[in-house]
């Protein structure tokens, strides 16, 4: 490199790019010429996961709290309730005195769930009429609803295939006979790649390859808010691209470990790597190559520090909600759909419900695979459009790419721009 | 007077002239137009699910009739090997496989326990427990009519069979949300989630670059204008979004949720405040806050319920408004809310406030002192 930065090389740009950007990271021992970037480096790629994996460890929601009101009294009353309490999704934690007074509770948050059996219940039972158990909620969690109905529905079925086995015996079935024909079809219930429908294992791992995303964008967009606010060099210069590709690299080892702190550590150690770890983790380094150009060309236009958090932290949720991958695609508007089409987090999220809970290989997920490369093409070719135009425009201007001789960090300025 | 006046213009027209901030507020809308579009429909139809009958009589063509006029259902032509059907299922273009063996009719009718086979993909918990659920259904049905005919053979009289066989029926009463849908329980809380974590941001543009020489009253007056941002966006996002995409209006009066949305709101603002007090303005506080908030949904028990999450993290959670406002939605939705339906949550969000006012008076007044010390020394 020459002393007018004139004849530097792309490579030159690239190795300035990597330097400042590791003493911006590094630099800094007051809290004015901290620039903050480490601490986004280190707590997205630990924090998140940790609290994510710490919040879902329990995986599945049993126990719901349940009130339950029997106004019959009976034996058969008595005998439902144990049976009801027996069950582990069911937890009961009152028996209100009355129908009014549960559903009070339950407007309280005091349960989720009020079982009432009717004072009637045993009677018409016997009478050859049929005794109703209702089953009440505010409907308010439909998640815990889909837990709890279908236990107690269970028991009831339980109960009705004892009752009925006990009317055919009376009508002169041998009682084996009795049994089967109270219960005629059996239902062979294969529950497959999931078979404990856990809560934690559906969700989490789709919301930790939003958090690698969120990592390897937000990063590098907040360090280039950060040089902008100092006065450093983003964009600017002989070979602009090459220069915010060395910003990249220093981010690299943090985005590499951050992954395989994801992929090898929290997924197998939660039991959400599914078949393959390592295709997992793959599949989660091949997303975050995708994200590269967008990063890169997010960086290039972010003004600030604070812009590169307003702007990104608001593409996270939306782009998991609409992904497809907790509410079916096929349940979604066709806007809604196409528009996901763009952003590599809906390929990849699908591609990591295949891979991590199903077939364990990234090749059974080659079309997505080619959506996120494809995407990965397009984005590069906006960031080096975005990037190089500037470029195209001024380089005759550009500043030299050489540290100040006093290599001493800026602080940043703490009044605001009118 | 005239400092508030001046803090509150100033802060509209930063809010105005900020192009990250136009672009953060269009960003809102879109989300929380995202999250009310994505839940439009509620419920879980038309899932592709593949019968295969191989008993071919009338009966088991009934079954396949019964499936396929669910709701939650759409029979699709089944793959012609088992190793299509295995793709397809991994690929997700099937939800579930339904298999009637052959005999089925034969060993139902002979009194022997006949078997039908569900594999459903379980991978999506929804859309897999949706389509169990409806399979199940059926099937009950279909063995009860198989139960009914056999007892009314044995004498029991047609008004009766129904009852022998089947002697307990279950129902449901879903109070406030009676089609279980997924409308009401995600989009409302999704999109208040967005309002949150905008309600942060802009707390924040009021708090960054911090301005040691700012007055009270100009501070406030712009924490005014953010306030005032907010809930025209809050009221927007209540009676237009989510009532004009998925229908979900509030039962309880709009005063009555303007008037809760204003309180949510300013206990976001001080928690913002007071996080950033805490952190001795400085940037480490709003990354705090940004991770408190984007945390937040998940932290709320809307979705994941607040009984299954660990302990410390529901009192790191308890600290956040937007906690307390998640059991205020749940009652103002559906239906009226009394004053004594919503005490609870109001009372935490109060205490919330009160908090986060001590927290930003302590920190004030300690700077006061450091001041001070500074300046004797």
């Amino acid at each position: 490199m020459t002393g007018d930065g004139s004849t530097a090389t792309w490579l030159d740009s690239f190795r300035a790019g990597l330097r400042e950007e590791w003493q911006l990271v590094f630099g800094g021992h007051s809290r004015q010429a901290r620039s903050g970037v480490l601490t986004v480096l280190l707590a997205i790629p630990l924090l998140y996961p940790a609290v994510v994996a710490y919040l879902y460890h329990a995986e599945d929601a049993r126990e719901r709290p349940a009130l339950l009101v029997d106004l019959d009294g009976s034996a058969l009353s008595r005998r439902l309730t144990l049976a009801l309490e027996a069950t582990p999704e069911l937890r009961l934690v009152g028996r209100p005195s009355s129908v009014g007074e549960g559903v009070q509770a339950l407007r309280k948050d005091e349960a989720e769930v009020l079982l009432v059996i009717p004072a009637d219940f045993t009677r018409h039972v016997k009478r050859g009429e049929r005794g109703q158990l209702a089953v009440w909620t505010t409907g308010g969690n439909v998640y815990t609803w889909g837990i709890a109905f279908p236990a107690v529905a269970s028991v009831a079925a339980t109960f009705n295939a004892e009752l009925a086995a006990r009317a055919f015996a009376q009508k002169g079935l041998p009682p084996e006979a009795a049994r089967s024909r109270a219960a005629p079809i059996a239902t062979g219930d294969r529950r497959l790649f999931h078979p404990t429908g856990a809560y934690g294992r559906y969700t989490a791992a789709g919301v930790l390859l939003i958090v690698i995303q969120q990592l390897i964008v937000v990063s590098l967009a907040f360090s280039a808010g950060v040089r902008r606010e100092r006065g450093m060099t983003v964009t600017e210069g002989v070979h602009p691209f090459g220069h915010v590709v060395g910003m990249a690299a220093a981010h690299a080892p943090s985005w590499l470990a951050g992954l395989a702190f994801v992929g090898l550590a929290v997924f197998p150690w939660m039991g959400w790597a599914g078949p393959s770890a390592l295709a997992t983790t793959a599949l989660l380094a091949l997303f975050g190559l995708a994200i590269v150009p967008i990063s890169v060309a997010v960086a290039s236009v972010v003004p600030d520090r604070m812009s590169a958090f307003q702007v990104l932290m608001f593409f996270s949720a939306p782009l998991f909600l609409a992904s497809g991958f907790t509410w079916p695609a096929s349940q979604m508007p066709d806007a809604v759909r196409w528009a996901m089409v763009p952003f590599p987090a809906t390929p990849a999220l699908r591609a990591l419900r295949i891979v991590s809970m199903k077939s364990g290989e990234l090749g059974a997920v080659l079309p997505e695979l080619r959506w996120l490369a494809t995407q990965a093409l397009v984005y590069a070719a906006l960031a080096a459009l975005i990037v190089l135009r500037p470029w195209r425009r001024g380089s005759a201007a550009a500043p030299s790419l050489r540290l100040p001789a006093a290599a001493a960090i800026p602080a940043v300025r703490t009044e605001a721009t009118p | 007077m005239s400092a508030f006046r001046h803090g509150f213009l100033g802060q509209l027209r930063q809010l105005g002239r900020s192009r990250p901030n136009q672009l953060m507020l269009l960003l809102f809308l879109g989300a929380a137009v995202l999250a009310a579009a994505t839940y439009r429909r509620g419920v879980l139809r038309d899932l592709p699910v593949a019968i295969l009958d191989e008993d071919g009589t009338a009966l088991s063509r009934t079954v396949v009739r019964d499936l396929d006029a669910t709701p939650e259902l759409s029979q699709v032509a089944p793959p012609a090997t088992l190793a299509a059907a295995e793709a397809a299922l991994v690929r997700g273009d099937l939800c579930a496989v339904v298999l009637i063996p052959d005999g089925f009719t034969a060993a139902l009718k002979r009194g022997r326990r006949a078997e039908v086979l569900v594999a459903a993909d379980l991978s999506n918990i929804l859309s897999g427990k949706t389509a169990q659920r409806a399979v199940a259904r059926v099937l009950a049905t279909v063995a009860a009519g198989a139960q009914v005919s056999l007892v009314e053979k044995l004498g029991t009289p047609p008004s009766q069979a129904l009852a022998r066989v089947v002697p307990i029926s279950t129902t449901e009463s879903l109070l406030d949300n009676p089609a279980t849908s997924f409308a009401p329980y995600a989009a409302p809380a999704f999109a208040y989630y967005f309002l949150h974590v905008l309600a942060l941001f802009l707390a924040w543009t009021v708090l960054w670059p911090a301005a040691p020489q700012r007055s009270l009253a100009e501070t406030l007056g712009r924490f005014a204008a953010v306030l005032a941002v907010a809930l025209a966006l809050g009221l927007f996002t209540t009676y237009g979004l989510l009532g004009g995409i998925t229908g979900l209006v509030p039962a309880t009066p709009a005063v009555v949720v303007a008037g809760l949305l204003l309180a949510f709101l300013a206990a976001d603002l001080l928690f913002a405040w007071a996080v950033c007090a805490a952190f001795r303005n400085g940037l480490l506080g709003f990354q705090v806050t940004v991770l408190l908030g984007m945390l937040s949904l998940m932290m709320s028990g809307l979705t994941w319920p607040w009984d299954a999450i660990p302990a410390p993290i529901r009192a790191v959670a308890s600290a956040v408004p937007f906690i307390p406002f998640g059991r205020v939605l749940r009652r103002i939705l559906p239906g009226p809310a009394s004053l004594s339906d919503l005490a609870g949550p109001l009372g935490w969000l109060a205490l919330q406030a009160a908090v986060a006012l001590a927290v930003i008076a302590a920190a004030a007044f300690l700077e006061r002192l450091a001041a001070r010390a500074g300046r004797t020394a």
